[in-house]
């Protein structure tokens, strides 16, 4: 045999090895304590071709209560966390430069820790809908009729069909954010990539770098 | 072969073009005596058909080669067929394995996916040993890459796998080895990109971005395709039609980056201002793609002097437009690219003149 087939088959072995291993110690080893999650944070993918059921994670973009104005993500995050994220905070956001210098951020990899409110979810939206109604009313003047119906939408059946996730914080060291939140079935720690947002403060009242969530990567 | 000396071909290409040689050398020997140019003894007439006979008989024994145009005209349309058979192959293969998908355990997933990979290389192997079946190799070769990607991303999905750019390693190195193994120059073309893209993702990686934004830093295909190029610049012992198709590839991967940055400065790791970084690297287009001309031609690189003329033309396209687009008549801005076209093929039919006389 040519010593390059031998290459081809000593890739597809190692690979195979490598993945079935590491899957074999993640799932035999230690079990937590289940969460129990529904179609509000898992989203069924719809495929023609694929007989195979995909989901993906949804999550809350902004922590709750979600903005439900022309803002492009709440901060919840500020700038000594992006910083140890990784994240270059030097500009003020108000500075002229500030809109290019975080233009030209690339998103990063991190560990965002979500808060699954499953026991005081209906009473935590009870507590926000009137609030974003009123602010609701208010939003005329900064959205159009379909982006107004569909944060009618949203306002409305929140209880029913928002994400119950809400990030909370975000670091590079799993071990650590896992020391501060130890309650696996309250605080999930998932890896996603972010990036860093400007948000000209139009209409929040002032200009912020904010963290926007891109992708929760499987885990 | 009769009479083999130093001058015997050692690969494939080189007995293909000893063939041509053959070849035309018979035309040419059939107009001289038509014309009265030459007039050979029918006995030398003959020993000279005889030996050709010979030497191409041996030539299409030893190394397969077509030994005349009507061969090649068929061994063309074979390629052609083969790569569409192969691409075709690999995509049922793949959309029926996801329509079965759902219907199966893990475990059986697992075994369809090992059985996929490692069964299509199985299946290469056999195919380029046996003689009659040869020709079946480039496809059996595309169908080995499909059940390897295959296999690679149906694991990713069953087990919620994290993308890497290992991933993409893994892929030119598969792919690359397969090249090698069957001397395929497709799968040596998919490598080399796959080999250029992991080191741009890993230079990515390396500063804590995720890596899937590489493509937002195009200076990272600069480096990787400058390392193509320079495995282009390694001498092939046995598979010298190699070397041309990674010099093109690496030099491509590089101005398509250079390219990018000369039109999008955001996207550079240099720390200044986008349009400082634009005017940068449109001047190392210009110099990067004329000095691919001048290596190219002085070298004997056509890969090389092409993709250098294209972009340099594209170079200068963009310029004219940049420069004269917006406030031009456009049938002046266009009679202005078209007497560059001309001046371009007057200087180059000079530069081709001397060294046709050098």
């Amino acid at each position: 045999m040519h010593r390059a087939s031998l290459v081809a088959f000593a890739v597809v072995t190692a690979l195979n090895a490598a993945v079935l291993l590491g899957v074999g110690r993640d799932r035999f080893g230690a079990a937590g304590p289940g969460v129990w999650l529904d179609e509000r944070e898992l989203q069924l993918e719809p495929a023609r071709e694929n007989s195979a059921a995909i989901v993906r994670w949804r999550v809350q973009q902004t922590p709750w209560p979600a903005s439900p104005f022309a803002t492009t993500s709440r901060r919840w995050l500020d700038e000594a966390a992006l910083t140890s994220l990784g994240f270059d905070c030097s500009v003020r956001p108000g500075d002229p430069q500030a809109p290019e210098f975080y233009g030209r951020q690339l998103n990063r990899r991190v560990f965002v820790v979500f808060d699954l409110a499953s026991d005081d979810w209906d009473q935590r939206v009870a507590a926000w809908q009137p609030a974003a109604r009123e602010r609701f009313d208010r939003s005329e003047a900064v959205l159009d009729a379909s982006a107004r119906a569909t944060l009618r939408e949203t306002i409305d059946e929140a209880s029913a069909r928002g994400s119950r996730l809400v990030p909370v914080d975000a670091g590079l060291d799993l071990d650590a954010l896992r020391g501060e939140y130890p309650d696996r079935q309250r605080h999930l720690i998932l890896p996603a990539v972010v990036g860093v947002v400007y948000d000209s403060g139009v209409h929040s009242g002032g200009p912020l770098v904010a963290v926007r969530i891109h992708q929760v990567l499987p885990s | 072969m009769p009479a083999r000396g130093d001058g015997s071909p050692r690969t494939r290409s080189e007995a293909q073009r000893r063939a041509d040689r053959i070849r035309a050398c018979q035309d040419e020997l059939e107009q001289a005596t038509r014309d009265g140019g030459l007039a050979l003894t029918s006995e030398q007439g003959a020993q000279l058909k005889a030996y050709h006979h010979d030497v191409l008989s041996s030539l299409a024994r030893d190394f397969d080669v077509d030994v005349s145009s009507r061969q090649k005209q068929v061994s063309r349309g074979m390629q052609v067929a083969g790569l569409l058979g192969g691409l075709a192959l690999g995509a049922s293969v793949f959309l029926f394995v996801l329509r079965i998908w759902g219907l199966l355990s893990t475990t059986a997933q697992v075994a369809v996916l090992l059985t996929g990979s490692f069964g299509s290389l199985l299946l290469l192997e056999l195919v380029s040993r046996r003689e009659r079946l040869r020709f079946l190799t480039p496809l059996a070769a595309l169908v080995a890459f499909a059940g390897f990607s295959l296999n690679l991303e149906g694991l990713a999905k069953v087990f919620a796998l994290e993308p890497r750019p290992t991933g993409l390693l893994a892929y030119a190195v598969f792919a690359l080895a397969l090249a090698y193994a069957h001397r395929h120059r497709l799968l040596l073309v998919v490598g080399a990109s796959c080999a250029a893209a992991s080191v741009a993702a890993l230079l990515v990686h390396l500063t804590g971005v995720w890596w899937m934004d590489a493509v937002m830093r195009p200076e990272g295909f600069i480096v990787g395709g400058a390392l193509v190029v320079v495995a282009g610049l390694v001498p092939h012992r046995t598979l010298d039609e190699f070397p041309p198709y990674l010099r093109g590839v690496g030099l491509l991967l590089v101005l398509v980056a250079i390219l990018a940055l000369s039109r999008f400065g955001e996207g550079s790791w240099i720390a200044a201002a986008p349009e400082a970084v634009e005017a940068t690297y449109q001047v190392l287009l210009f110099i990067a793609s004329a000095a691919a001309i001048g290596i190219g031609m002085t070298r004997g690189w056509h890969e090389v002097a092409l993709v250098g003329v294209l972009f340099f033309l594209i170079a200068l396209c963009m310029k004219f437009v940049d420069w004269w687009w917006d406030w031009m008549p456009k049938y002046l801005f266009f009679l202005i690219v078209g007497l560059t076209a001309l001046a371009l093929l007057w200087a180059f039919r000079r530069l081709r003149a001397r060294l046709t006389a050098s």
